[in-house]
């Protein structure tokens, strides 16, 4: 599962204030820690959420994670449907 | 021995602990109405423990180790687990009832269920959001079971349906003088994460609660395709379906609302 490393990252996100914390002050801590590539920690400092939707991260453990870092979930909704080509209702 | 006494469902929307300027004064009042009917119901019947069956969304368990069912065997446990949920990290404990843990592993072991033994789990929005409202001082004692709603392949709708069944058993046979509730949490339709999130498909509701309601065969003949089709949230339905088999009898709708995004309803069942 190539998205294992990111999930595990996410994961680690959602439990630890101190990961969230290292998130944007050491974020190479995080990567070392879950072996992630560049482009994944990027992705994961930037908060590109239709990015790592699109990789295959859960969706229940991205919104969760994106809830836990206080991200705008409208925005949060723009990019995930973006990223999945998404041109259905949009009610939400 | 036991009594099964009542039990019910309703949903486990964190957003009712979160984001609660979400919801309309008039949808709140609904909200707020179901609620006092469950807790009612619970008081009329003097329960003193409630098992609660939901799904966990991976803040303790992980994709990489996540059961079918599940039995939370701690004689305590706390949460919420979230940071985001509107409510202080850790800030709710609750007393369990290991020996009522341990009388539904081994009527599963006789049942043909193989558990999964869980223990220091913390407590997510799906053990914690309705009870919140229905026993807000956290005075009763509780039983967690995780079914798994949220990572395929799923349990199918009649193997949670039986799961319910043998639950219901476990109670009945356990010897202890308790009251006990059964209660689901979850569904109705929503989309967790997805593009779709915000859709709610309120002909599938309902169809659903009213086979829910009549409790016959046509509940357990859902399909995991019906259910994916109302959304990746509305397979949490299991955990209603394991609440109808537990009890065996008719339910009612106690409320429905199409809320902030998810199917919003509860349910009591009579216990044949």
């Amino acid at each position: 599962m190539p998205v294992e490393a990111l999930q595990d990252a996410l994961l680690e996100l959602l439990r630890s204030n101190e990961a969230v914390h290292e998130l944007d002050h050491a974020p190479g801590a995080l990567a070392g820690r879950h072996h992630l590539s560049a482009e994944e920690i990027n992705r994961l400092v930037a908060r590109d959420m239709g990015w790592m939707y699109a990789q295959g991260a859960h969706p229940y453990i991205l919104a969760q994670v994106a809830l836990t870092l206080g991200f705008d979930m409208q925005e949060y909704q723009r990019q995930v449907r973006a990223a999945a080509g998404y041109e259905g209702e949009t009610d939400g | 021995m036991a009594e099964l006494a009542c039990a019910m469902a309703a949903i486990h929307l964190p957003s009712l602990l979160s984001a609660p300027q979400r919801l309309t004064e008039a949808q709140w009042a609904a909200i707020r109405g179901g609620f006092a009917v469950l807790r009612e119901t619970l008081t009329a019947h003097d329960v003193d423990t409630i098992v609660v069956i939901s799904d966990e969304h991976f803040n303790t368990l992980d994709p990489r180790c996540y059961p079918s069912f599940g039995v939370v065997t701690d004689r305590r446990a706390q949460g919420p687990v979230e940071s985001w949920l509107g409510v202080p990290r850790g800030s709710i404990d609750v007393a369990l009832v290991p020996e009522l843990a341990e009388a539904v592993l081994e009527q599963g072991m006789a049942d043909r269920f193989d558990l999964t033994r869980l223990s220091r789990i913390q407590l997510d929005h799906g053990f914690l959001t309705c009870l919140h409202f229905m026993t807000p001082q956290w005075d009763h004692d509780y039983v967690w079971l995780i079914q798994n709603c949220v990572l395929p392949p799923l349990p199918s709708v009649r193997r949670s349906y039986e799961f319910g069944q043998m639950v219901g058993r476990a109670i009945r046979r356990w010897e202890s003088p308790r009251r006990v509730a059964v209660l689901g949490t979850g569904g109705l339709s929503h989309w967790v994460g997805t593009p779709e999130a915000g859709r709610i498909d309120e002909a599938f509701d309902r169809r659903v609660m009213a086979l829910l309601g009549e409790n016959g065969p046509a509940l357990t003949a859902l399909t995991h395709d019906e259910l994916e089709a109302a959304g990746n949230g509305a397979h949490e339905v299991r955990n209603w379906v394991a609440a109808a088999g537990a009890a065996g009898g008719a339910g009612e709708v106690v409320m429905y609302e199409p809320v902030a995004g998810c199917g919003s309803g509860m349910m009591r069942w009579q216990v044949a």
